[in-house]
């Protein structure tokens, strides 16, 4: 254990060590704008984590508090001269520190009852789906922990929308496993994935219509790499996985107009991490009176744990997202995350009926 | 130095949340973006993030009673350690004085506090058809007010000028806390000393600019930005040289060498003709379409007598956006090249400017030396990189040989050692070779008189007796 965490700061101090402190960073970092100081910004956190790897500059704690406060929505690398990929030498810091950390990470209780029961409801909603004519492939669906506790109509509504291209297979999940990593938790994450790999492994393709879990389980593989056991099943499984719009496109599925005028967000992870931007764009402007929003692709403030962690902040970043939405003037947001979801319903009801939101599955 | 009572007292001033002292907070406000090592780190005593002038002042009072250096700090984006904060003391971060005070339209002038972002000027001015020309390569990030301390410079200088050309006026807070007004809007003003330009370009040292008066130019009507491709270094020189000399000026000349097209390739999509040794990015601006066309085909022309590979012309403004977007992303992208980059800010006359690129070539073949050029090709102003590993003793002891050597070849060709980048802690070991020692001797009788406690930005610009940094 000791000497795997000689490796961790050793992979911190690589990817750190690029930093130029030019501050390019500083201008479109989502946290900055709620928190000016030094160590609330990409730079300031990545210094932080080459103080760990320094040590005797700050306490860890100090450490931990500042590398904690960041959305992991990557926003800084695109600007980033030396494309540090700043989230994940984040997560490492967080990884390394996760001993210290008092912070819940798994949902409470009457949460988790919800998750455990969901399944059947989903089972029951979709019960009267039916099959496609002459489908041509068999599809496993996600079922997020975000969807189970408050995107039921979501849910029921993508696989309804898979059942149109797909023989859709539903399986009882495990959580992806972000809210471990999150938390740096690496080692029980591993064994959450271990178990969703065997759970899936009868299937060819996994689709996922939450971007958060789309982007954790596509990236999973890397963490099994060194386990001769895993290495080849997890490559598979994370290969396996593709998110809801991308599929569709794929699929070459086309949407009825509904005359409803729509904009999108971009979920942080689906248009940075997984590039997908064009996919639901296209399926949306099929679906309903298209207008781009400004700043769509800035971060709702949702991810994890980070609404409950820090509210205030979460609420500043929603409300200039919610500013946004009114502005393009459109009667609904869609977006393909139940974190962001869970956000743009709250913003949507704290409109007063100026917007609705809506998972996009329910549009197309 | 600073007691828990005097940190209640700031504290009171500023507001809870913006005196800053644990430990994380602290190392946060000791660096900048210069090649100072970060550790061990050179760290202030508390951070002070005031939102008005009289803050400022009600701070550096404090601050003058006690004897307490202070540091002041924009965007932490300079590049020789001038907001790196030497005898721990206060750092003052003026990042929250963010207003634009009025946006003179009549005039032609801008009046803001110093922690308004040089690009959020930049933009708000376009919006009104009026331009404000200085842009260092940071200028989306830097903060005015660090723009004034160092004077900074940037691409636009060959055709506009620097900093200093467009500063009609300051607000400064002294060391002692009294505040004094410079300058102000009107053209013709000669009223005492030129504080105003005293205080453009003093590091910190001599007051802490809290609002400026900046002149504007109306907005060019057409420009164009061209990208050529060279087969050798030399090419891309004689074609800045003889395109001035045919009295087309740029508003914009910059100019890379091949090491640098590929530090840029490895972070973006970019391509260019694998024989390129050499690339120039160049902007004309002016009045009718036909002005810049016609400039636009003299560059070409004198181009193409001199080995050019490849011309690219923006057809947008956006393209025009990325064309620049390559040129300044190159310093950091550069310096990720190696484990260390030595970076130099030279400036020759500009007739110089091929010879003396000729000469660190000479210097760094000399020492074995693997290095980068680029620069502000059409006002003379280079960034010869030196791309290292300091951990290897060899070139730890030549690089620094290499440098003395560079600094020398300049100086004989009638250049400075700092261009746009100041002084600050890097190149203190060169001031007196640039100003002779009764030079140096007048800097210090200025910062007496205006600084006789030496709180402010100490030890920077000129090497105190027996210590040298860097």
């Amino acid at each position: 254990m000791v000497e795997r965490k000689k490796e961790l700061l050793q992979e911190i101090l690589k990817a750190a060590g690029k930093c130029d402190r030019c501050g390019n960073c500083l201008l479109v970092c989502p946290v900055t704008t709620v928190n000016s100081k030094e160590t609330c910004n990409p730079r300031g956190m990545i210094n932080a984590a080459l103080a760990l790897v320094q040590g005797g500059v700050a306490p860890e704690p100090q450490i931990l508090a500042a590398v904690d406060y960041c959305l992991l929505c990557g926003a800084c690398i695109d600007v980033c001269p030396s494309k540090i990929k700043v989230p994940t030498v984040l997560l490492k810091v967080r990884q390394y520190l996760a001993d210290l950390s008092d912070k819940n990470a798994s949902f409470s209780l009457e949460q988790q009852e919800r998750i455990n029961s969901a399944f059947d409801e989903l089972c029951e909603r979709c019960a009267a789906i039916e099959e496609a004519e002459n489908s041509v492939r068999k599809a496993a669906y996600f079922f997020s922990c975000q969807a189970r506790l408050n995107g039921m109509e979501a849910a029921a509504a993508t696989v309804r929308l898979l059942s149109k291209t797909a023989d859709v297979e539903l399986v009882n999940n495990e959580c992806c496993g972000l809210p471990l990593l999150a938390r740096g938790l690496v080692g029980e994450y591993k064994e959450l994935l271990q178990e969703n790999i065997k759970l899936y492994e009868d299937y060819d393709i996994i689709v996922a219509d939450c971007a958060c879990c789309a982007d954790t389980l596509k990236k999973s593989a890397e963490y099994l790499a060194e386990s001769k056991e895993w290495q080849d099943s997890a490559k598979a499984f994370s290969e396996k996985v593709i998110l809801l719009s991308s599929y569709l496109q794929l699929a070459g599925y086309q949407a009825t107009n509904s005359n409803v005028s729509a904009t999108y967000h971009d979920p942080c992870l689906a248009n940075r991490n997984l590039k997908i931007k064009k996919q639901p764009r296209e399926l949306l402007q099929q679906a309903a009176d298209y207008i781009e929003m400004q700043c769509a692709d800035s971060c709702c403030g949702g991810p994890c744990f980070f609404p409950a962690d820090y509210p205030e902040t979460a609420c500043a970043l929603l409300a200039k997202k919610a500013e946004n939405i009114e502005k393009s003037g459109a009667a609904v947001v869609a977006t393909e995350c139940y974190n962001c979801l869970r956000q743009l319903k709250q913003a949507a009801e704290q409109s007063n009926g100026k917007f609705k939101a809506v998972h996009i599955s329910e549009l197309l | 130095m600073i007691t828990p009572e005097i940190v209640q007292e700031i504290r009171q001033i500023v507001g809870q949340d913006y005196a800053l002292d644990s430990a994380l907070d602290l190392f946060g406000y000791s660096y900048d973006s210069s090649f100072l090592a970060l550790f061990p780190p050179s760290l202030p005593e508390l951070v002070v993030r005031p939102r008005t002038t009289e803050e400022v002042a009600q701070v550096m009072k404090i601050a003058y009673a006690n004897s307490i250096p202070v540091t002041a700090r924009g965007a932490a984006s300079g590049r020789t350690g001038g907001s790196v904060p030497l005898r721990g003391g206060i750092v003052m971060c003026l990042e929250r004085m963010t207003s634009v005070i009025e946006l003179d339209e009549k005039n032609m002038m801008i009046t803001v506090e110093a922690g308004v972002r040089t690009g959020d000027i930049y933009n708000l001015c376009a919006q009104k058809g009026l331009f404000y020309p200085p842009d260092p390569a940071s200028f989306k990030i830097s903060t005015i007010g660090g723009n004034i301390a160092e004077d900074a410079g940037g691409m636009r200088a060959v055709k506009y000028g620097v900093t200093h050309n467009f500063v009609m006026g300051l607000e400064v807070v002294l060391a002692d806390g009294r505040v004094i007004k410079t300058g102000g809007k009107s053209i013709k003003n000669v009223t005492g000393y030129n504080l105003t330009q005293l205080f453009v370009g003093s590091e910190g040292t001599l007051g802490i600019v809290t609002k400026a008066v900046l002149r504007l130019l109306p907005m060019p009507k057409h420009r164009t930005t061209l990208l050529l491709m060279f087969e050798s270094l030399d090419g891309a020189c004689s074609t800045i040289h003889q395109m001035l000399q045919a009295g087309v000026v740029p508003a914009a000349a910059e100019l890379m060498d091949g090491k640098c097209l590929v530090a840029i390739a490895r972070n973006r999509p970019f391509e260019y003709p694998a024989a390129a040794q050499a690339c120039i990015i160049t902007e004309v601006d002016g009045a009718e379409q036909a002005d810049i066309l016609k400039q636009a085909e003299v560059i070409e022309k004198i181009a193409a007598d001199n080995g050019v590979l490849e011309v690219r012309t923006a057809k947008s403004a956006q393209e025009a956006d990325e064309l620049w977007g390559v040129r300044r992303a190159l310093s950091p992208a550069v310096g990720a090249l190696a484990p260390d980059r030595v970076s130099e800010d030279i400036s020759v006359p500009r007739n110089e400017f091929p010879e003396i690129v000729r000469r660190i070539s000479a210097i760094a073949g000399k020492y074995k030396l693997n290095f980068a050029v680029y620069g502000h090709a059409g006002d003379g102003n280079l960034h010869p990189s030196i791309l290292c590993d300091l951990s290897d003793p060899r070139q730890a002891e030549v690089v620094h040989k290499a440098v003395d050597e560079i600094f020398a070849e300049t100086l004989k060709l009638g250049g400075t050692l700092s261009g746009e980048h100041g002084i600050g802690i890097t190149k203190q070991n060169y001031l007196k070779n640039a100003l002779g020692e009764d030079g140096v001797a007048v800097l210090k009788a200025i910062k007496m008189a205006l600084d006789p406690k030496g709180i402010l930005n100490p030890g920077k610009v000129w090497a105190e007796e027996g210590k040298i940094h860097g």
